[in-house]
């Protein structure tokens, strides 16, 4: 009887151990290298990255990190980089204030690595914000890298984002046409590890 | 293996499941994204604006999110006054105004105005939307008030409230001597431009 009971006992433990694992496992945090994957939501939403173009930066350190030569407007294809991430915010987007200090970390992860720098660059498109709205959070985020107005929409509708925060990743090449790698809402696990999923995705060294 | 006595490894048991429900829960995705009522395009504008610059502001005493009273005419002689009207609470926000507004206390400090916030929603509503609408999740700096009871009846007094109940989408600043001096009846599906809001303001300090 006693020997039964003994072996029901420890059968019922070990179940209830390996629940609880499983548990644990479904319950980790989704990996970064999971989020960035080459997407299909890209194609469902239909992300275009030409077609449009964008007013130079006013100011001459932006103008020279993203390599363009004149002022006036230009194109994404002329940045002078590999991979464009853009991100897609809103002033009004308590999400996007919410994410904007780990984007600056991004960045600054990707000024910091000389292997990198100059191959991955940010810029941030304001979903129906104007010009005036769209320097309020970069002065209220100390954003580091160019902001440009989206104030009636045209923008973000050809990159296929109806709402914020939407993170983009592009990947340029010289002789054939761009590719949109990555189509997610924002950064997700530590800035390191997503960092390293972008270059893995971008098949960048 | 352990010893069993009188049923106390057994208690592992339940705590074992509950950390593991736990930390299933806490690795999800915020359940606030998906709980968003899809609100379809609504008629622009649905009330006639019946107040117009140069009117006196009509008075009203509302109860605010944080418990006080807050009346119009308290404000009288000290500050100006912009009253956001908003149609609803949880609707979409990322349309929506107030979190942007919680970025420009600068805009109304600097103008010596006060900002009040006001739905037809009740208190608690009010208190859980402005709440998850800051990023710390303390709320927004400025005044909310709920104009639930009698329903409506402040949006009324300033002709902008629609026929399903809710308020237009609407800005009222109002000067230190209580007369209005800038209405905006907006598209309720469109937001109003924080910058024409800002001219406003520095029209009305430059007297």
């Amino acid at each position: 009887m006693v020997k039964k009971n003994d072996r029901f006992r420890k059968l019922s433990m070990i179940s209830v151990f390996i629940i609880f694992i499983s548990f644990i496992g479904m319950s980790s945090q989704q990996k970064a290298s999971d989020s960035v994957k080459p997407s299909e939501r890209a194609k469902e939403k239909k992300t275009s990255v030409t077609g449009f173009d964008l007013p130079s930066p006013e100011d001459e350190a932006q103008i020279a990190y993203l390599g363009l030569r004149e002022e006036g407007k230009f194109e994404l294809e002329e940045i002078s980089t590999e991979v464009l991430l853009i991100s897609v915010f809103s002033m009004y987007c308590p999400s996007c204030q919410k994410d904007a200090p780990r984007m600056n970390q991004l960045f600054e992860a990707i000024e910091d690595d000389p292997q990198i720098k100059g191959k991955i660059k940010i810029i941030g498109i304001g979903l129906k914000n104007s010009d005036y709205e769209v320097n309020l959070f970069r002065e209220t985020f100390d954003v580091p890298f160019p902001l440009f107005p989206d104030k009636n929409y045209s923008i973000s509708k050809k990159l296929g984002a109806e709402q914020t925060p939407i993170l983009i990743g592009v990947r340029f090449f010289q002789d054939a046409e761009p590719v949109v790698f990555l189509y997610s809402s924002s950064i997700v696990g530590s800035v390191p590890d997503y960092l390293a999923a972008i270059r893995d995705a971008a098949k960048i060294s | 293996m352990f010893k069993r006595k009188n049923g106390h490894s057994l208690r592992f048991i339940p705590i074992l499941m509950c950390f593991g429900i736990f930390t299933q829960a806490v690795a999800q995705e915020s359940p606030y994204k998906e709980n968003i009522y899809p609100t379809a395009k609504l008629k622009p504008t649905d009330s006639v604006l019946k107040l117009k610059i140069g009117d006196p502001a009509p008075d009203f005493v509302l109860p605010s999110v944080n418990g006080e009273t807050v009346s119009l005419s308290q404000f009288k002689g000290h500050k100006n006054v912009v009253i956001s009207f908003v149609p609803a609470a949880w609707t979409p926000v990322c349309s929506g105004q107030w979190p942007g507004y919680n970025l420009a206390k600068f805009l109304f400090d600097k103008n010596d105005t006060v900002l009040l916030g006001i739905t037809v929603d009740n208190i608690p509503t009010l208190y859980s939307w402005t709440r998850q609408m800051s990023v710390e999740g303390n709320g927004v700096w400025f005044s909310v008030l709920s104009d639930f009871w009698p329903h409506g009846a402040v949006a009324e007094k300033y002709t902008v409230l629609r026929s399903d109940g809710t308020s237009e989408r609407a800005l009222f600043v109002i000067d230190k001597k209580g007369i209005i001096r800038y209405i905006d009846v907006h598209d309720i599906n469109e937001r109003p431009g924080l910058e024409e809001l800002a001219k406003a303001l520095e029209e009305l300090s430059a007297g």
